[in-house]
């Protein structure tokens, strides 16, 4: 205390007696701005000496423990700690964490088991599953910063032979590197991109050459080091046979080679083609229905697809486009219609297909299959007509000018396509074979009936991990009880409350790789567990905002807090040290250059 | 005794700044040296733009005085203008003493008595900086240029002949020599290696010799796991085995000891490439035009692995038209060729008069050659026609058809058979009659031009002399119409409204057709009627080609046909007629590939620690067994793929075997063909159709 005094006295001599130099000073200018700053001085190397104190008012904690989960920021719990007055109890549900003697965590199977204490969790936190066995304990969550990595990923986990697989994500780039994102099949790299560190997206794609089983990786990599390694499973299925029936007015090329080209792929083919009057030419390939049919509901509700073109359907009588009209408004029968030179009036299909005819200007139609955008060999333009786009429908080929020649559009439960090339059989003959078979291929999906599956199988999460329980989820039509089979072990299924047809039993898988699951019916269907450590980021993003849920729902509650106290506090000298070096600078700045002008 | 020390002075003057120049042109020559060397070694070009420097060198170095570039005089007036105490009087130093008069000599002596201090004329420093630098600059360009270069030759960067990879051999062989011995054509000595893995040349033999450690009781090779060639032991403790094989075909083969098999090792085959021909010239068409010289020149390209032992130009010459075209065919050699090197660079001139080829005939022809493996190689077909100028002025093809323009092509033939004439009669007219006539076909040009000038709107003058008159007459009624006003002042050459009369491109060929009439017309008027033919010939066969595109087909218009009575169609007795009915089984044709598809499946399915399951095991060897074919047939690519299913189905095998499996699988594979497919909707219980159906009743 008497040192304070000391200092206080020293410092107030001090400035008095520089105030009487600065106020005999001859130069007027910045007089009193000089004895100011000498105060300014003086008071802050008085208080450098004199602690100065103040009272404030503070909230006891109750006890704090901490946990720890994986990926943990070893500095920010630190941190934590310092702040503390008590070094709090710090625990662990991960066996790898208490392992570490750094740590010091004490390894706990739930944070339930913890009694009294504010939990604080630090890392990525739980999964759904772990959440809800901690019987709604309340926590804290302190969640670490952006996850660098894969973000989001999907891929069409069973690819038809012949058809593309397609794999798209995003990649938290958040140190900025330059990555490279590549998708390889043992080794073998049929795809990658250069991700730019601002756009995060990509798309991956490629057509699988193998049938069945395999896993493509998706790697990232920064030059030659591989940031991340991921199995992208799928399922390559051949595709079902088709059943197809021909009708047709009289007999064509368009329709010869049609049907060649259908049948060379094994489908079953019922042609009609009328060649006189009440006179038909009857073709049946692969199939077994009698040689003198007539269109009738059963006939047609065995085929996927009618193939003819407008005059034939106009000319056939009220009761057969009656039939066919309702066979593909409630049964969804799939018609491929191609438009004759008057366009297609005068059917129910007309309303959405509404036709112009091609400026005389152009003289070859060059057309592309809009999805794939594959061109396609020209044809001549003279006497043609293009389709007015309507709302509802869906072009399926366009010309470079963008005027639709083949549309689709959803009628009932079925689809029509209207097509305006009626000579596409020039490029079989021109040896554009492939052009072709994309062409029909493309014509032929748009139209198709949708296949009833009779169950479905799915996995929540979307990537279920060894040695982690995995959801096993059903959609079926079928009655009973169902059971599913994978591996040795039976999954017992409960039904959905609300939604009759849903069902879901929890698995525990023990190895990594493809699962087999046999339900009820004796079909086969297969997942993929993925090997601990795969899409991490992934599943640590999941963690992450699933205990932020929680912990957003389980705050530990203000009521229980206790009645705030009393604390002294203390200001940090280093402030007076800047003030001091603050006033001392402005006299010598003064004296060094202002004073002299 | 001063006057000589005077000349001194002015010499050493002279000798110094001499040497100071002297070596900056030494610099300079030196940067461009080091700039020819650095290309040169960079890209291996010829010497000769080094020659082509040193020969600029001399020639600068002759006219630029290098080697004593400062005069006496130019010393002495420099001293004048820059040494102050000189007086002006430098010329003096040089004067001989017996030459002065005595006032002279006063003045000399008086200036020789300070020393003469001058400072380097300003230039010369200049000179030797910029020398230095450019100097320096070149060995920075030159180094930059040596150290980026991949390479110091263009063949290095080739790989190089891939030799065997690493193997492993039986613990029963102590040594293993195998001697590799090319076939005599190929003029390549025989080689020796210790590896089994081998790289031959088509029909090269092979020999084997192969010691053991122990006695054993057989040594065999088993090619492409069918054929099995046995050693023959060389010694009696049977412990040297050898024996040969001509290698004709790729593929792998093993060693077999007693019962012990070793690893695959692979054969890879060089194949005797043919010869690449080039040719540089002549173009694939070539026409040679009136005046032009009738030879075509041949510059080919020749290379082969080994040598060439054969070149020829097969040319065949097709004279006449119609029905009565003729063949003559004849074998031309290069001179300039000597068989058994590896690359030539061949010229040849073919002259077409001395082969007995008329205007209008064409000449085709290709070059073969042929190999030390007696493999033959042929060229594309050139062409080479003459002109037929004799065709272009018949009248019968422009009397035929829609004849536009018929009154300027007669011109313009005219003017050919005039000038023809002209250079017929030149030896029976005075000169000056001839300069007179060549100056009026020259007239006769310029008028046809003019004409044809119309056509593109450009400015007509049909009488030559004639002044622009543009003063228009006044009309009362027209009297405040600006545009007449504006017209009558402006100075218009071009006629707008004709300028659309043709589409481009007859346009461009019309403005052709002007420019050979004006070089045709140059020509006439300068009196070298012989020098415009080429010109004019070549305007009328532009004009011609003009005259046939604009022939165009018009179609008929307004065809009638009978109109067609609906009620007595398809009015015949059909009852007899029988319906056809087809009816067929038709199975998608098998995908070759299948079998490989499954395995690439089989191989995501099974892992080193599980075993492979009976069904994915038989799919794993059919595969096997179309990999193997592919092994015989290219070993470097498919090879280690083979070897790692063999360990798969074998049972021993780490996760990289797999991998090198896969890997061979994919490489055999192609995408296959997109075909129709329905997609799969999940079983969702009627949902749709109660929307389906309550959608269509608010429609009600």
């Amino acid at each position: 205390m008497t040192e304070w005094l000391f200092i206080a006295v020293a410092c107030t001599i001090l400035f008095l007696w520089l105030a009487y130099r600065e106020y005999r000073r001859t130069n007027p200018l910045f007089r009193w701005g000089r004895i100011i700053a000498s105060l300014v001085a003086c008071a802050s190397l008085a208080l450098l000496g004199i602690p100065l104190r103040y009272e404030r008012k503070i909230v006891e904690e109750k006890a704090t423990a901490i946990v720890l989960t994986g990926g943990f920021n070893r500095d920010s719990v630190d941190r934590f700690i310092r702040a503390q007055q008590n070094r709090p109890p710090i625990y662990t549900t991960s066996d790898q964490i208490a392992a570490d003697p750094d740590m010091g965590a004490t390894f706990i199977t739930g944070v339930q088991e913890i009694t009294g204490k504010t939990i604080h969790v630090f890392g990525n936190g739980f999964s759904d599953f772990e959440l809800a066995t901690f019987n709604n304990t309340p926590l804290k969550y302190h969640p670490p910063g952006s996850v660098e990595g894969m973000r989001g990923i999907n891929w069409n986990r069973q690819v038809i032979a012949g058809n593309e697989l397609l794999v798209t994500g995003t990649y938290h780039n958040l140190k900025k590197l330059k990555v490279n994102v590549a998708l390889s099949l043992l080794g073998r790299t049929v795809d990658s991109i250069s991700l730019d560190p601002n756009q995060p997206g990509f798309t991956l794609k490629t057509k699988p050459v193998f049938t069945g089983r395999n896993q493509y990786q998706l790697t990232v990599l920064n030059g030659k080091d591989t940031l991340e390694n991921n199995p992208v499973p799928i399922e390559v299925v051949s595709p079902k046979p088709l059943r197809v029936i021909l009708l047709a007015s009289f007999p064509d090329f368009e329709h010869k080679f049609l049907k060649r080209w259908l049948t060379a792929r094994g489908y079953e083919v019922v042609a009609k083609t009328s060649i006189s009057k009440n006179k038909f030419q009857t073709d049946l390939v692969n199939s077994s229905i009698a040689t003198a049919f007539t269109l009738s509901a059963s006939l047609l509700s065995k085929f996927d697809l009618l193939i003819t073109d407008h005059s034939t359907l106009a000319g056939l009588n009220t009761q057969s486009q009656n039939l066919i009209q309702r066979m593909v408004f409630s049964d969804g029968l799939g018609i491929v219609v191609t438009a004759d030179s008057m366009g297609g009036r005068g059917m129910f299909y007309s309303g959405i297909f509404p036709t112009l005819s091609y400026p005389n200007t152009a003289a070859t139609i060059n057309a592309r299959i809009n999805s794939t955008d594959i061109k396609l060999p020209s044809l001549p333009a003279a006497g043609h007509l293009h389709i007015k786009p309507v709302a509802g429908t869906r072009a399926l080929v366009n010309d470079m000018a963008n005027r639709t020649l083949v549309n689709s559009g959803l009628f009932g439960k079925g689809k029509i396509v209207f097509s305006t090339l009626a000579n596409t059989y020039v490029w079989s003959l021109a040896e554009q074979q492939g052009e072709y078979n994309s062409f029909w291929t493309t014509i032929i999906n748009g139209a198709l009936r949708a296949s009833q599956a009779g169950e479905s199988w799915g996995t929540a999460p979307l990537l279920p991990v060894v040695n982690e329980p995995a959801k096993l989820c059903l959609r079926t039509d079928q009655p009973g009880i169902p059971t599913g089979v994978t591996g040795q072990q039976s999954v017992y299924l409960r039904q959905d409350p609300s939604l009759e047809y849903s069902w879901e039993g929890t698995v525990w898988p023990r190895t990594a790789g493809w699962q087999q699951i046999v339900a009820a019916d004796g079909t086969t269907r297969w997942w993929y567990v993925y090997p601990e450590g795969a899409w991490a980021s992934i599943r640590a993003a999941d963690k992450i905002s699933a205990t932020k849920a929680y912990a957003l729902s389980h705050s530990p509650s203000a009521l229980a807090r206790p009645a705030p106290s009393q604390e002294t506090a203390e200001v940090n000298p280093k402030y007076f040290l800047i003030l001091f070096l603050a006033a001392c600078s402005f006299l010598w700045i003064e004296k060094k250059f202002l004073a002299s002008k | 005794m001063h006057e000589s020390r005077g000349q001194e002075l002015v010499a050493s003057f002279q000798k110094r700044w001499s040497a100071k120049i002297l070596f900056a042109y030494l610099l300079l020559f030196a940067a461009a040296l080091i700039m020819m060397i650095g290309l040169f070694i960079r890209f291996g070009t010829s010497t000769w733009p080094i020659a082509l420097m040193l020969c600029i060198t001399a020639v600068a170095a002759k006219r630029h005085r290098w080697f004593n570039p400062v005069k006496q005089d130019e010393v002495v007036r420099y001293l004048n203008s820059t040494a102050g105490h000189l007086q002006e009087s430098a010329a003096l130093l040089l004067k001989a003493p017996g030459q002065m008069n005595p006032l002279e000599k006063l003045q000399a002596q008086k200036i020789l008595q300070a020393p003469v201090t001058v400072p380097e004329p300003p230039g010369l420093r200049k000179r030797l900086q910029f020398g230095a630098g450019l100097l320096i600059a070149a060995v920075v360009v030159v180094l930059l240029m040596l150290l980026v270069a991949p390479n110091q030759s263009g063949f290095a960067s080739l790989a190089p002949l891939a030799g065997p990879k690493a193997e492993t051999k039986l613990a029963a062989i102590r040594l293993a020599r195998i001697r590799i011995s090319p076939p005599a054509y190929t003029r390549k000595p025989a080689r020796e290696q210790g590896l089994f893995n081998l790289i031959a040349e088509d029909g090269a033999t092979v020999s084997w010799q192969v010691t053991t450690t122990l006695a054993v009781n057989s040594v065999e090779l088993i090619f492409n796991d069918k054929q099995v060639l046995r050693l023959k032991p060389s010694t009696k403790d049977q412990t040297e085995w050898q024996s040969h094989k001509k290698i004709t075909a790729a593929g792998f083969y093993q060693v077999r000891i007693n019962n012990t098999l070793s690893e695959l090792y692979s054969i890879e085959l060089r194949r005797d490439q043919p010869p690449a021909i080039i040719v540089r010239s002549p173009k694939p068409t070539s026409l040679i035009e009136y005046g032009q010289p009738s030879r075509a020149l041949v510059d080919v390209l020749l290379t082969d692995d080994y040598s060439i032992t054969a070149a020829a130009i097969h040319a065949t010459i097709a004279s006449g038209s119609g029905e009565a075209v003729k063949f003559k065919e004849q074998q031309l050699t290069f001179l300039n060729f000597t068989p058994g090197k590896a690359r030539y660079q061949l010229n040849s001139r073919i002259d077409l008069n001395q082969m007995g080829m008329q205007p209008g005939d064409e000449l085709y022809f290709y070059i073969s050659a042929r190999d030390s493996y007696e493999q033959e190689k042929r060229s594309d077909i050139f062409i080479v026609r003459l002109e037929d100028t004799a065709r272009l002025m018949e009248i019968e093809g422009l009397a035929n058809g829609v004849d536009l323009k018929p009154e300027f092509f007669r011109s313009q033939r005219q003017i050919i058979i005039e000038t023809e004439q002209l250079l017929k009669d030149r030896d029976t007219m005075s000169a000056a009659l001839f300069a007179a006539k060549s100056n009026d076909l020259g007239v006769d040009q310029k008028l046809l031009r003019l004409r044809y000038g119309k056509f593109l709107g450009e400015e007509t003058d049909n009488e030559i002399g004639e002044d622009h008159d543009h003063e228009g007459e006044e009309h009362a009624e027209e009297f405040g119409n600006t545009d007449k006003v504006v017209e009558s002042y402006a100075h218009k050459h071009d006629i707008a409204e004709d300028a659309t009369f043709f589409d481009p491109q007859t346009k461009k060929q019309l403005k052709a057709t002007l420019g050979e009439m004006w070089k045709a017309e140059l020509q006439l008027r300068t009196i070298k009627p012989r020098d415009a033919l080429p010109f004019e010939y070549r305007a009328l066969r532009l004009l011609k080609d003009l005259q046939q595109k604009s022939r165009s087909y018009v179609a008929k218009t307004g065809i009638k046909t009978t109109p067609l009575q609906p009620g007595k169609r398809l009015t015949g007795e059909l009852a007899d007629v029988n319906q056809p009915v087809y009816r067929g089984e038709r199975k998608a044709p098998e995908d070759n590939a299948l079998v490989v598809r499954k395995a690439l499946g089989v191989l995501g399915d099974i892992r080193p620690s599980q075993k492979i399951s009976a069904e994915n095991l038989g799919v794993l060897q059919q595969a096997a067994n179309r990999l193997s074919v592919f092994a015989a047939n290219k070993p470097a690519v498919f090879l280690p793929g083979y070897k790692a299913l063999r360990n798969v189905l074998e049972g021993r095998y780490q996760n990289n075997d797999i991998r090198v499996a896969g890997m061979a699988f994919q490489q055999m594979l192609t995408s296959p063909a997109e075909r129709p497919h329905a997609t799969e909707r999940a079983p969702n219980m009627r949902l749709g159709d109660r929307y389906l159906m309550n959608l269509n009743r608010k429609h009600d």
